[in-house]
């Protein structure tokens, strides 16, 4: 019973605890299960909470049975990356540092998809201070990817996405500040939604960079996606960088498919090597989305060399400003890859900042000239490199491990400095038999067109019906 | 053991995390000196934001609470 729980979608499951064919506790006994077992195997874990969340389902059972939902994830058990405080319990963003740090107010996204019903396991692993793409975390150990428990599962929402690969949880949320929703999205075979800035809310959540900071959740469907998008995105008047802008319900256009819809396919010009296989992937991709009646073209889009060089300047500031006295103080205590990224923030000056900040909206003014005047949707590979082993990567920080991460992010990190909604869906597998990500980026608040391509594409191609194998 | 270099703010990095700012502001300088132009108002993004979003046709109903 348990497994036949753990395979279905989210959406399949909300809807059979809604009609009282499966109930939230059975639901949450099962992932507590697989959590503690395949979970903690692959490092996912960092704290459970099975009582709160054995008696929370108890309680919307009770209440499903009395007629009363509470939203459309009641009774969906879900866990999240370890910066996501709850009220009262620990967060340590992934970090010695904060150890025991016991948070004083909730999360607003955790708030709600409390309203929505759904039901919150605990914390997951995490990159320290969710500064790094790769996952590793020598403090809490790295993470391990369920398709090959050798190899990255990518970060920094490392146990967010091995978690929900695995088939342990049903969705969890993750942030995203130059990649770290869709970079594990794509190592791990999940659909990870990077919605546009200001769509969701990042109150109480921990800062990394408070200008390229975004909350998503990373899910096995893009059904899954646009019910938890929904749940937690709107404006929040303890976030006053969200948008009034109404939400819409993003299941409701899913089915619409994508026929007439212009696709723009980036296969030159990106500046950095594409692996193959990935091209090749990205290529039987676009064959796909031709088939279901979407217009492809290919699509020059400006250099993202200069974009990814100001979100690496806004970015090290920001996060060089918040750590500042930390690192003085505690410069012993933090991941030498943590300190590695973070360091060139030091070494830049306020002027460099403030030009960097300034140019986003210019740059943004031309990008959506340039690129959305010709095409509804943006189609590139998420990450240009095939997924390395944990061991081949671990290297403490050095030259050759920034390089790497700045390779692994090449394709990504301009949806953060633009605040672009930005996508991953796996769209294939390589001859290693590791799931490869496609990366679509759309107009400001375009998620739903986003989430209804994922949708179309994934009916067509069954990728993210696959799990992986329980000895792998 | 890499040089250490003191920095604006009194934290001492290694050459190459100066050299790797070092490159990202060339960018910037490159980039600013073609598009930024003077005067303009910083904190006009999220605005831009909004006046750039696609048009509604995936309707406005709102998401069931």
């Amino acid at each position: 019973m348990s497994g036949a729980i753990l395979a279905l979608s989210l959406a399949e499951l909300a809807e059979r605890i809604r009609r009282g064919a499966i109930s939230a506790r059975a639901a949450t006994e099962a992932c507590l299960s697989a959590l503690e077992e395949r979970g903690r195997e692959l490092g996912a874990v960092a704290r459970l909470w099975p009582e709160a969340a054995l008696a929370r389902a108890e309680e919307l059972d009770r209440e499903r049975a009395s007629g009363r939902i509470r939203g459309p994830l009641h009774g969906v058990p879900m866990a999240h990356k370890d910066m996501f405080p709850r009220e009262g319990a620990l967060c340590e963003w992934g970090t010695t540092i904060f150890r025991g740090q016991r948070a004083t107010q909730s999360a607003t996204v955790i708030e709600r998809l409390d309203e929505a019903g759904a039901i919150d396991l605990g914390r997951l692993n995490m990159v320290e201070f969710a500064l790094g793409i790769t996952g590793h975390n020598p403090h809490t150990g790295h993470p391990k990817n369920p398709w090959d428990p050798s190899r990255i599962t990518g970060g920094s929402s490392s146990g967010s996405a091995a978690a929900v690969a695995a088939r342990c949880v049903f969705a969890a949320l993750g942030s995203d500040t130059g990649g770290s929703i869709r970079i594990p999205a794509s190592l791990c075979g999940l659909v990870g939604i990077k919605p546009t800035y200001g769509r969701v809310s990042r109150a109480g959540a921990m800062p990394l960079s408070f200008s390229l900071d975004h909350v998503g959740p990373l899910c096995r469907t893009a059904e899954d996606a646009a019910l938890v998008l929904a749940a937690i995105a709107g404006s929040d008047p303890r976030d006053r960088t969200t948008s009034e802008r109404p939400v819409p319900d993003y299941t409701r256009g899913l089915e619409r498919g994508v026929r007439e819809v212009r696709i723009g396919f980036v296969r030159d010009g990106l500046e950095v090597a594409i692996d193959p296989e990935i091209a090749a992937l990205a290529q039987e991709a676009m064959a796909v989305f031709r088939e279901l009646g979407a217009r492809v073209a290919e699509q020059a889009i400006p250099s993202l060399a200069p974009l990814n060089a100001l979100r690496r300047i806004v970015l090290t500031a920001e996060c060089a400003a918040l750590h500042r006295e930390l690192v003085r103080t505690r410069a012993a205590d933090y991941n030498r890859e943590t300190l590695a990224r973070m360091a060139p923030g030091f070494a830049l000056s306020a002027v460099d900042y403030l030009q960097a900040v300034a140019l986003r909206t210019p740059m943004l003014e031309r990008f959506v000239a340039e690129v959305f005047g010709r095409c509804d949707l943006l189609a590139l590979p998420t990450c240009p490199v095939r997924t390395p082993t944990i061991a081949e990567t671990d290297t403490g920080g050095d030259a050759g491990f920034v390089e790497l991460s700045n390779r692994m992010g090449a394709l990504i990190g301009f949806a953060n400095y633009l605040g672009l909604p930005a996508l991953s869906l796996p769209m294939g597998f390589d001859s290693q038999g590791m799931p490869v990500g496609l990366q679509l980026v759309g107009r400001p608040f375009a998620e739903g067109l986003l989430l209804r391509a994922a949708h179309a594409f994934e009916q067509a191609t069954g990728w993210t019906r696959r799990a992986p194998g329980a000895a792998g | 053991m890499e040089r250490q270099v003191e920095t604006p703010v009194d934290i001492a990095v290694a050459d190459r995390d100066v050299e790797a700012a070092r490159a990202m502001v060339e960018s910037l300088r490159q980039t600013a000196a073609e598009f930024l132009p003077f005067g303009l108002e910083a904190n006009d993004f999220l605005c831009a934001l909004e006046r750039l979003a696609e048009p509604e046709r995936e309707g406005a109903e709102e998401r069931p609470r």
